[in-house]
């Protein structure tokens, strides 16, 4: 993993603890509401979609592939008061998994000019301080 | 705060429209037009699409120029009844109609990065107005960013969705268009202390007085107050009208 960009470790919310402990083994897991049989992200208390409580909320492994719905170069990061200034210009992207949830993630290891709708990508992962690793995305074909 | 999120918005806009930095630059353009008008507006000096180019890039596909400016300021307002309104010493404004709509709290979860609540908005104010888009005779639309601006043209109707790029781009917006938009130089160009939305009432309304000096476009009688508020999640619509419009 290169392109390091410098950033708060995202901390661990009341919801998000599965999905970060499978982050260690470099599973991406998206909650599933099985009421509605939707995939729900990011990982919340009770569906926001038919308003199942946490009872009929589970896990499933994702695939790891899906392609950019729209993706932003940030060429000055400083400007709008972010923590991640230090690796510009990078990409932030919403990407679109294949189970049907949209994330917001980076797109590294390409030109990030080169990143644009539509593109398929894949998962990757980059190590944080606790053993946690954080998922990102790469072009598949890269 | 949030650039980063408009910029997804403006580079999903283009994937699916075909929408230009041009386009967006256009908006930038005009409006610096009407600020040259306004003396009061902070930025004053002629633009050109070359200019909004050239401006440095920010998140893609959004330059310096497509961004509003950092500001202090303040404005006020008095509401009170029509009745009252008539007895006081300024011309009075009516409230035709307005509606708000909001969806989500973030980028990611806005159902189309295309759509924006003020397809809601704007259709509640102008049905409780009794009027439509064609009826408007300036426009205030928050332009935090270009592409918001643009959003709005087509979520309120003046345009249909995904040609508010084509339809700002022969300067229909600016001095002498079809379309006066932001008359005072917007967020863009005139003032943005943060809570913009202020400008958008004040504009309006001494535009619908007669009041607004060298920008004043002729004869306005309807006028729409359209404000943005977190990441295209929050629309407020309002139409406001001259004593003749009632």
């Amino acid at each position: 993993m290169a392109d390091a960009i410098r950033m708060m470790e995202p901390p661990i919310g009341p919801e998000s603890g599965p999905f970060w402990e499978a982050t260690r083994e470099g599973r991406l897991l998206v909650q599933w509401c099985t009421a509605c049989d939707r995939g729900i992200f990011y990982p919340r208390s009770f569906c926001p979609f038919c308003g199942a409580d946490g009872s009929a909320l589970t896990w499933r492994e994702a695939s790891g592939r899906g392609s950019v719905h729209a993706a932003t170069v940030e060429h000055n990061p400083a400007a709008t008061g972010t923590t991640f200034s230090g690796g510009e210009p990078y990409v932030v992207a919403l990407v679109d998994l294949e189970e049907g949830v949209r994330m917001m993630t980076n797109v590294i290891g390409c030109p990030p000019e080169r990143v644009h709708a539509g593109m398929a990508v894949t998962v990757t992962w980059e190590p944080l301080s606790d053993g946690r690793q954080l998922p990102q995305f790469t072009p598949e074909s890269a | 705060m949030p650039m980063g999120p408009y910029a997804l918005a403006a580079a999903r806009h283009m994937h699916e429209f075909g929408t230009t930095s041009e386009h967006l630059a256009q908006i930038a353009v005009s409006t610096r037009q009407w600020a040259t008008l306004n003396p009061r507006a902070r930025y004053r000096t002629p633009l050109t699409i070359d200019d909004v180019l050239a401006s440095p890039m920010q998140a893609s596909p959004l330059h310096l120029l497509d961004c509003c400016l950092v500001t202090d300021g303040a404005g006020a307002f008095v509401m009170t009844s029509a009745a009252r309104a008539r007895t006081l010493r300024q011309p009075p404004v009516y409230v035709l109609g307005a509606a708000t709509c909001t969806d989500h709290m973030m980028i990611t979860q806005m159902p189309d990065l295309t759509v924006t609540p003020g397809v809601r908005s704007g259709a509640n104010a102008f049905a409780a107005a009794g009027i439509g888009p064609a009826d408007v005779d300036v426009l205030m639309g928050y332009d935090s960013f270009t592409i918001t601006a643009l959003l709005h043209l087509e979520d309120l109707g003046f345009c249909a969705k995904g040609e508010g790029g084509p339809f700002a781009a022969d300067g229909k917006l600016g001095p002498g268009g079809v379309l006066p938009m932001n008359t005072n130089g917007g967020g863009l160009s005139f003032t943005h202390p943060g809570m913009y939305g202020m400008f958008l009432i004040t504009e309006a309304v001494q535009q619908l007085r007669g009041q607004s000096g060298d920008r004043q476009v002729a004869d306005a009688s309807i006028a729409v107050a359209h404000g943005s508020g977190m990441v295209l999640s929050c629309m407020s619509t309002a139409v406001l009208g001259t004593e003749a419009t009632l």
